[in-house]
């Protein structure tokens, strides 16, 4: 059930009549059965992994909390961790790694290969439900009682699917202490559901056809040109396919009650990588961080310690994103641009620098390197192999090849760098969110009506990230 | 660290969530801006599509361009006093097989002051017809004849739905909201349902493509879109035909492929083949036919209008095991009652012969001449 499509127009109604018709008690369980119902129309039979994995975390919660025996607490902690990344690898990773080992010996891969079905969003709610269990190993976070609302933050079904990556202390006092949505709250989320819904439809989609076009079909789009935009477009479409997705979910969180994070602050705009995994996916970055980094020892082991926690970091965090060679070299090139920036940071140059190149032209220069750095990456995530990544890096420098970006693009890619620019400095798509009655009908016209003019296509297409 | 978050209290005795809040002032504020936003998107898309607005600068080659082109040029055109008028409706057939010019002059011949228009739209049908007749002539009196050029009276098809998502496409323009009877969704082909759908109630969803093009070259467009509705008429007018002829050719019967004269064009024999080899037609649209021709006669009805309708030639080659007519059908039923009149179904037989056939569909410059002439003395214009 995918948010732009007409079935979960009719569901989204139903769930919020049936909620608002409930004394909240029963309403978090109607929140819970039609969040179950939604991913069931994804597979009705792997709802059952969802279920096992949040049984065995609340139960381990409720144990944890019990004992205060360090062994134990750890063990408890560590059956928690494995089961959850125990799903996450054979679902996600073992064709991977089977197929891998097959290549190594020169098996035939095809006749190791299991083709499992990728459970959708199990990247991300085996993250949200592990985040639970760790926090009250931590003692940051006390159990839940009623196993309905651990269950409704596991499943919870606006960030179900594709996030953003919601901890448990963020939401589990929210339902505790639930109030129904003020004005505030609804104008943010009509302003987000329409932005988001513009953010896929007229732009993700639209960028999408230009560079599933090139990346279907590599050679035959040789030249530079080609590449150039074949990555530009599909560096807007994932921003605007994922940021989109978030917006929507935060949206429909916020008709609910529910305030889930900003997972998005207009990454683009980066001067560096660090600034950079501030501003992108921000939930998972703050998990990694948290629960990855920190525990590894952060930045408090010197600067060979912090080299090596950062690029483990970023190599698991391309992993996440999907299981190929191409992915992990992916964050493992991000992993070196955070510690070149880490080392140069620290260098005598770096630190009269840093200072000087934060504002003004030397910023703007830093944030188009930033960002061409970026698009480079970019490649290697997108490509459909590191060959043909490879390939792709050869066209630069060479034949130019031909324009495959209408005019159409242009102004699309402009007018959204307009608007990003005016929201960053200005605050403009706040402004409009919380203005006047009449400037906002005018505001939401203006989002329906891209839709209806702009949307590229006419049946729904899935999300990027659904496939993470 | 700060010490742990402190659990929620589930024991605690929890409020109503409807409460008196929801739906407090806030949803229905919120509600109500929603509400007059879409009211606001209805007016824009009425403003800018339903008004016609849009089509001024409407791309005058693609499907829904051709049909506000066309529509404007017509309502535009102004008839020689006294003249009888003739209106050749169609498809590409009745483009390439009709000449308003050689019709006219079939006519001057005998004295008799004719003025003919050829309204023909590529790859449409009888609903594509029916709407522009009623967006060009809303008095059912600017006509005294008004000649079809159709596949047959029986309704038949080659086509699993009566109306492709390209008749969708060439409707744009003229679509109104009481249409949707004319557009169930079992007669729309899967691939135009959404479409049609949405576009009667937002026309400018049907647009899309279309205003891309326009963002991607807006001068060359609006000049193209300027000078099509100037000439759109005259363009039809003096259009003389296709050159190429499959004159010399013949049908293989038992390789069931065409033996072209040298010289017929290579990359268009592919195509002329593939129309000889699939034969008759074998499915049916009865009640399509019967839907669109009622809201046909129903614009007619009273006028002195008369409603002709022919059967083009069919193919260079016909073979046997054409369907038989069936004297329920639609168009049948509408002549019997008096209503519609058919020339007789093997009126341009004779044509059907690779001599007169430019391609597998289409009449060449002489069969263009043969066909205007005969429908010429057989259009019911004075007193038939």
């Amino acid at each position: 059930m995918l948010f732009h499509s007409l079935t979960f127009w009719i569901f989204l109604p139903i769930v919020l009549i049936a909620f608002y018709a409930t004394p909240l008690r029963i309403g978090r369980l109607v929140l819970l059965a039609a969040s179950y119902v939604f991913y069931m129309w994804w597979n009705p039979w792997l709802v059952s992994l969802i279920a096992a994995s949040t049984a065995l975390d609340y139960w381990v919660g409720a144990r944890l909390a019990a004992t205060d025996n360090p062994r134990r607490r750890r063990t408890l902690l560590a059956t928690s961790v494995a089961a959850n990344l125990g799903l996450l690898c054979t679902f996600k990773y073992l064709d991977f790694f089977t197929t891998s080992f097959a290549l190594l010996f020169g098996i035939d891969p095809s006749s190791v290969a299991l083709h499992i079905v990728l459970p959708v969003g199990i990247s991300f709610y085996t993250f949200q439900s592990m985040s639970y269990t760790i926090d009250i190993y931590r003692r940051q976070l006390a159990p839940v009682k009623a196993f309905s609302e651990f269950a409704l933050y596991v499943a919870f079904f606006p960030q179900l699917v594709a996030g953003p990556i919601v901890r448990a202390r963020t939401f589990l006092p929210q339902l505790a202490n639930w109030r129904p949505p003020d004005a505030a709250y609804l104008k943010d989320a009509v302003h987000l559901v329409l932005l988001g819904l513009v953010k896929k439809l007229c732009f993700a989609d639209q960028f999408g056809i230009v560079s599933d076009g090139y990346f279907a079909d590599v050679p035959g789009h040789p030249g530079s040109l080609p590449a150039v935009f074949g990555i530009l477009s599909f560096t807007l479409q994932v921003y605007f396919d994922f940021s989109g997705y978030t917006d929507i979910a935060r949206g429909v969180g916020k008709l609910f009650g529910f305030d889930f994070p900003l997972n998005f602050a207009r990454p683009y705009l980066a001067a560096s990588f660090g600034e950079f995994w501030r501003r992108w996916h921000i939930s998972l970055s703050r998990w990694l961080h948290d629960y990855l980094y920190v525990p590894l020892g952060g930045n408090r082991g010197g600067a060979w310690k912090t080299y090596r926690n950062l690029m483990l970091t970023m190599l698991l965090g391309g992993l996440w994103h999907g299981a190929g060679g191409h992915f992990v070299v992916w964050g493992g090139v991000h992993g070196l641009y955070l510690a070149a920036e880490r080392a140069l940071g620290g260098t005598r140059l770096g630190r009269e620098l840093g200072p000087r190149t934060a504002r003004g032209p030397w910023r703007i220069a830093r944030v188009v390197l930033t960002f061409a750095l970026f698009n480079l990456a970019l490649i290697l995530f997108r490509a459909n192999s590191l060959a043909e990544a490879m390939h792709i890096f050869g066209t630069f420098g060479g034949a130019a090849g031909a324009w495959t970006w209408e005019p159409f693009h242009a102004a699309l890619a402009g007018a959204s760098l307009v608007v990003t620019l005016g929201q960053e400095y200005r605050g403009w798509l706040d402004r409009l969110a919380t203005a006047s009655f009449p400037v906002r009908v005018a505001y939401y016209a203006a989002l329906m009506l891209m839709l209806e003019l702009f949307s590229a296509r006419t049946d729904a297409v899935p999300f990027l990230y659904f496939q993470f | 660290m700060t010490g742990p978050v402190p659990p929620p209290d589930s024991s605690r005795p929890t409020e109503p969530a409807l409460a008196a809040d929801a739906p407090g002032s806030a949803w229905i504020g919120t509600l109500a801006a929603v509400f007059l936003a879409g009211l606001l998107v209805l007016f824009v898309d009425a403003f800018a599509f339903r008004s016609g607005l849009y089509d001024r600068i409407a791309e005058p080659q693609s499907m829904g361009g051709r049909t506000a082109t066309l529509a404007h040029g017509i309502q535009a055109w102004s008839p020689r006093p006294y003249a009888k008028r003739v209106l050749l409706v169609g498809d590409s057939r009745t483009q390439e097989n009709c000449s308003a010019r050689a019709m006219e002059a079939a006519y001057e011949a005998d004295g008799r002051n004719v003025e003919a228009v050829v309204a023909a739209l590529p790859g449409t049908e009888l609903l594509n017809w029916t709407l522009l007749l009623r967006a060009v002539d809303p008095g059912a009196d600017r006509f005294d004849v008004i000649a079809f050029g159709v596949s047959d009276y029986d309704a038949y098809s080659y086509e699993p739905f009566p109306v492709r998502d390209q008749d969708v496409s060439a409707a744009m323009p003229l679509l109104h909201l009481s249409d949707r009877d004319l557009l169930p969704r079992r007669a729309i082909e899967p691939a135009g349902r959404g479409r049609a759908a949405v576009c009667l109630l937002l026309k400018g969803y049907g647009y899309r493509r279309d205003l891309r093009e326009l963002i991607n070259g807006p001068a060359r467009r609006v000049e193209d879109a300027r000078w099509w509705r100037e000439h759109v008429l005259d363009d039809a007018r003096n259009y003389g035909g296709l050159s190429t002829s499959l004159a010399g050719a013949r049908y293989d019967r038992a390789g069931r492929h065409v033996v072209f004269p040298s010289g017929y064009p290579r990359d268009e024999r592919a195509e002329v083949n593939r129309y000889v080899r699939r034969g008759p037609p074998r499915m049916r649209h009865p009640d399509h036919e019967r839907r669109v021709l009622a809201r046909l006669l129903e614009h007619y009805e009273g006028s002195d209008t008369r409603l002709v309708f022919y059967r083009h030639p069919r193919l260079p080659f016909v073979g046997d095991g054409w369907p038989a007519p069936d004297p329920d059908s639609p168009l049948r039923a509408a002549a019997t009652a008096g209503r519609v009149t058919l020339l007789p179904e093997h009126l341009f037989d004779p044509l059907e012969s690779p001599a007169f056939f430019a391609d597998a569909l289409h009449l060449n410059r002489r069969g263009r001449a043969e066909l205007t002439r005969t429908l010429a003395s057989s259009l019911p214009l004075f007193g038939g």
